[in-house]
């Protein structure tokens, strides 16, 4: 029976050693035990009850599909019910609810409206119903999809958590379809301006392309064939010209030839039957008998002198039409003469200032030569060959003149058309980048467009209530049990605490004290059990005391802490305060 | 008759009562004593209300918890015949643990055999207190008779429980520890033992740990006897107690106050009550 050697007591616990501590403290523990359950059962039914009054709300797909009319609202059920939270959960709006249905009447009184809002939350339960679903792109895959979600209040008076429920619920509802019809409005909104400012730019750009086309009419890049076409005939007519011209002169040569070779004047008969020939035949024939006789006498011949004055006679009715000849010749000379002093002599050598009197003088003649000209004129040709040929060549004439006109008026042409052949280069770089702006912004523009229709479809959604929204499915009910205190849980976990402490109470009592309290102890510090075990012996003093103190926890233990906290109550701070406070504090 | 009692008071002169009756039945005790044994020793009335108070309940014929202290007189008194000792002494670690009410009930259960009386002595000087639970108020003490010679039959009284004669202490003594080994002391411990072979003695001693009284003691009494405190004395100063007295002869330990014994079932309760 007796043990050899101590052995250290933790490690050799028995069955008996628990019983031992039980049957020593037992009734102790179960004391407490006792105490601790009448007063949990006395907690769990004073407690005031607490209703909870919940609403189902649904949330509906959209009717109309989403394929066919997108709404431009795309997040997530539960993001958006955790949004409409946020907007419904305000400090505002709670401070109104708790206005509104008096809650935390007691609390009101010393504390202000804003810092119940955060215990008015603490009340109110959004409970997510989430459903397992495919992923439609990953069938493989499932995903949590919201369906549902309840919403829940909870109040001693279930009417008042009815009512609660009732708002949050509308507050829910509002807020929700506010929301969605400002989102889509406001995606419209903003698509709407974007599409105006695209079609600004647009019609700026067309703008700009129509004044480039108007400014270079003609020289556009489409009409360039028709200029090469325009200056390839032109060339041609040109050619034409040129040819009718080079015919023309060769004409004139010809008439001038045969006018050449008919004289003028008519041959007078004379009355012997000898024609008279005209006087510029005559005069040259006198001329160069004039030099024959020269040649053949002095001048003082009789007949060299007669021929003279014949000369001079005749020079008097034709004109010395030889001279202008001449004097263009000898002018050509002496410039070139002149060109040539210049290039050996200074402007002011007398060389030079010489040649240009003589210029001077020569041009001077020139100039009054026409005056003479009629002089030679004044016998008009009456030999009608002459004059038809004369005729003839001035028609030549004329027809030069016209020709030479419209070899002007077509050359003017080629340089029009070649110019705008040139210009038409820089007027088609500026127009294909103004095409490109143009191009990039209608494309632009007709995106825009087409978003802009979608939006408004999808606004059109939301505002006859076809897209995804929240239905009130079970509408707040007037809750007929108390959801809170759980009582029956509670009534359990009581259960287990005071068997735990009738239990527990007395093996821990027993490891925590260090005192020899057994006859087995005694045997593990000696080795050898007590001689005899003598129990505590009660006299009447004892007794009295025992019962005294009894009746003093009995009756002072709650006299004084009632006066306890009726001082505190008065005199320190208000109990429904501190209490509040206290819990406050620890973040309750 | 008159040289009858002449002899005896003769006899009686120097020495305790109750020496004379071993073999004797209960009867024959009781008109013995009532006649015999308190002619020099102060026989003190001590009602039976007094000792309950005391918790002397050893000596209330019908108590509850009787039979513990009778238990713990058979095991003593089985290790003293055992090894031939007449002298035991009761200590504790601590002060407050119940050695000396465990000693005057164990000295009352001894006495109630009627083989032998039993001598209790107060040795704690430091705080005699065994005449406390009496209800009596001597008029000298073991100090007495240390510091002023008064002679020891004057010491003794009798709590009107037979074969029991008490030595009590009256006041406190400074050194108690030196008185208790001063050659005084060891001659009267030894006289107190080896007068009479019939007596047994039962030393109420100081704690263990408190003071060295009880160590300094230790070599004159024969035996020593440890009381604990259930739930009050921790194991340490047990253990150390246990240790401190290593080498002096222990008859064993007391639970006191213990809470199991009260458990007790009801035939022993009803046995013990009769007897």
């Amino acid at each position: 029976m007796a043990y050899d050697i101590a052995i250290p007591e933790e490690h050799s616990k028995s069955l008996q050693d628990y019983l031992d501590a039980f049957r020593r403290r037992g009734a102790f523990a179960f004391k407490i035990a006792l105490a601790v359950l009448v007063l949990g059962l006395v907690v769990i039914f004073l407690w005031p009850n607490s209703y909870k009054s919940t609403a189902t709300i649904l949330i509906e797909d959209p009717e109309v599909p989403p394929g066919l009319v997108p709404t431009t609202v795309t997040t997530f059920a539960a993001r958006q019910i955790q949004y409409i939270n946020q907007r419904v959960m305000t400090r505002t709006n709670l401070a109104e609810i708790i206005e509104k249905f008096d809650l935390f009447q007691k609390q009101r009184r010393y504390l202000p409206t804003l810092m119940l809002v955060d215990e008015v939350q603490k009340f109110i339960s959004i409970d997510l119903v989430d459903v397992q679903l495919a992923d439609p792109d990953r069938p493989s895959q499932l995903i949590n999809s919201t369906i549902a979600f309840t919403l829940g209040f909870e109040h001693p008076n279930p009417e008042v958590a009815r009512k609660v429920t009732n708002e949050l619920v509308s507050l829910y509802l509002n807020e929700n379809v506010r929301a969605r019809t400002e989102q889509t409005a406001q995606t419209s909104e903003f698509m709407q301006a974007e599409v105006n400012r695209l079609d600004t730019g647009v019609r700026e750009i067309e703008g700009q392309i129509a004044k480039l086309k108007q400014e270079n009419e003609g020289s556009l890049p489409q009409q360039t064939p028709v200029n090469q076409q325009m200056l390839q005939r032109a060339d041609q007519e040109l050619l034409d010209i040129d040819r009718q011209i080079r015919a023309l002169s060769e004409s004139r040569v010809l008439v001038d030839a045969q006018l050449a070779q008919i004289e003028p004047m008519k041959t007078m008969t004379m009355p012997d039957g000898r024609g008279v020939a005209p006087p510029a035949d005559q005069l040259r024939a006198l001329q160069s008998q004039l030099a024959i006789l020269e040649g053949r006498y002095s001048p003082d011949h009789p007949d060299v002198q007669r021929i003279r004055r014949d000369i001079e006679a005749l020079q008097l009715e034709v004109g010395n039409d030889v001279r202008p000849e001449n004097s263009a010749a000898q002018l050509a000379d002496l410039r070139g003469k002149l060109a040539m002093a210049r290039e050996r002599y200074s402007d002011d050598h007398p060389e030079v200032a010489r040649l240009l009197r003589q210029i001077a003088s020569l041009e001077a003649n020139r100039a009054a030569v026409p005056a003479e000209r009629p002089n030679r004129s004044r016998e008009e040709p009456n030999n009608p060959v002459y004059i038809q040929v004369q005729a003839q060549r001035k028609n030549l004439d004329i027809q030069e003149a016209t020709l030479r006109g419209q070899r002007a008026e077509v050359q003017a042409r080629i340089a029009q058309y070649e110019k705008r052949i040139g210009a038409s280069s820089e007027v088609e770089r500026e127009l294909s980048a103004l095409m490109r702006r143009l191009e990039t912004a209608s494309a632009s523009y007709q995106a825009a467009r087409g978003r802009l229709f979608t939006a408004q479809m999808g606004q059109a959604l939301e505002t006859q209530s076809k897209g995804e929204r929240f239905t009130l499915v079970e509408p707040p009910d007037l809750p007929l049990q108390p959801s809170s205190p759980n009582r029956p849980v509670l009534l359990a976990l009581l259960a287990v605490l005071c068997l735990a402490i009738a239990f527990g109470l007395p093996q821990f009592a027993e490891s925590m004290d260090s005192s020899v309290n057994s006859a087995r102890a005694v045997e593990r510090v000696q080795g050898s059990p007590p001689l005899a075990e003598i129990p505590l012996i009660q006299n009447t003093e004892d007794m009295t005391h025992k019962r005294n103190m009894r009746l003093y926890a009995l009756v002072f233990a709650p006299v004084a802490m009632i006066i306890a906290a009726v001082l505190v109550h008065f005199f320190v701070i208000n109990l429904d305060v501190a209490w509040y406070v206290a819990l406050r504090r620890l973040g309750m | 008759m008159e040289r009858i009692r002449k002899a005896l008071e003769y006899a009686n002169r120097d020495r305790p009562p109750g020496a004379e009756k071993q073999g004797a039945d209960g009867t024959v005790v009781g008109d013995f004593t009532a006649g015999l044994r308190y002619t020099y020793t102060k026989v003190v009335e001590v009602p039976h209300r007094v000792m309950l108070e005391n918790r002397l309940i050893a000596a209330v014929p019908s108590h509850e918890f009787k039979d513990a202290y009778r238990m713990l007189r058979t095991r003593v008194l089985q290790s003293l015949r055992d090894n031939n000792w007449n002298s035991v002494a009761v200590t504790g670690p601590a002060s407050g643990c119940g050695k000396t009410l465990t000693a005057i009930n164990l000295a009352i259960s001894l006495a109630m055999e009627v083989t032998h009386t039993v001598l209790l002595v107060d040795l704690d000087l430091r705080k005699p207190s065994v005449h406390q639970y009496f209800g009596y108020q001597p008029e000298a003490g073991l100090s007495d008779y240390l510091f002023r010679d008064v002679p020891v039959h004057q010491l003794l009284f009798s709590p009107s429980i037979e074969r029991l004669v008490v030595l009590p202490g009256r006041e406190e003594v400074q050194n108690s520890s030196e008185m208790l080994r001063s050659p005084k002391m060891v001659a009267l411990v030894n006289e107190l033992k080896h007068r009479y072979p019939d007596r047994l003695i039962v030393f109420d001693l100081p704690p263990i740990l408190a003071a060295d009284d009880a160590l300094a003691f230790a070599p004159y009494t024969d035996a020593m006897l440890m009381v604990a405190e259930a739930g009050g004395t921790s194991r340490e100063d047990l253990q150390k107690a246990i240790a401190v007295l290593k080498g002096v002869p222990m008859i064993g330990t007391v639970l006191n106050k213990a809470h199991a014994a009260r458990r007790k079932p009801a035939y022993y309760r009803a046995q013990g009550a009769k007897a």
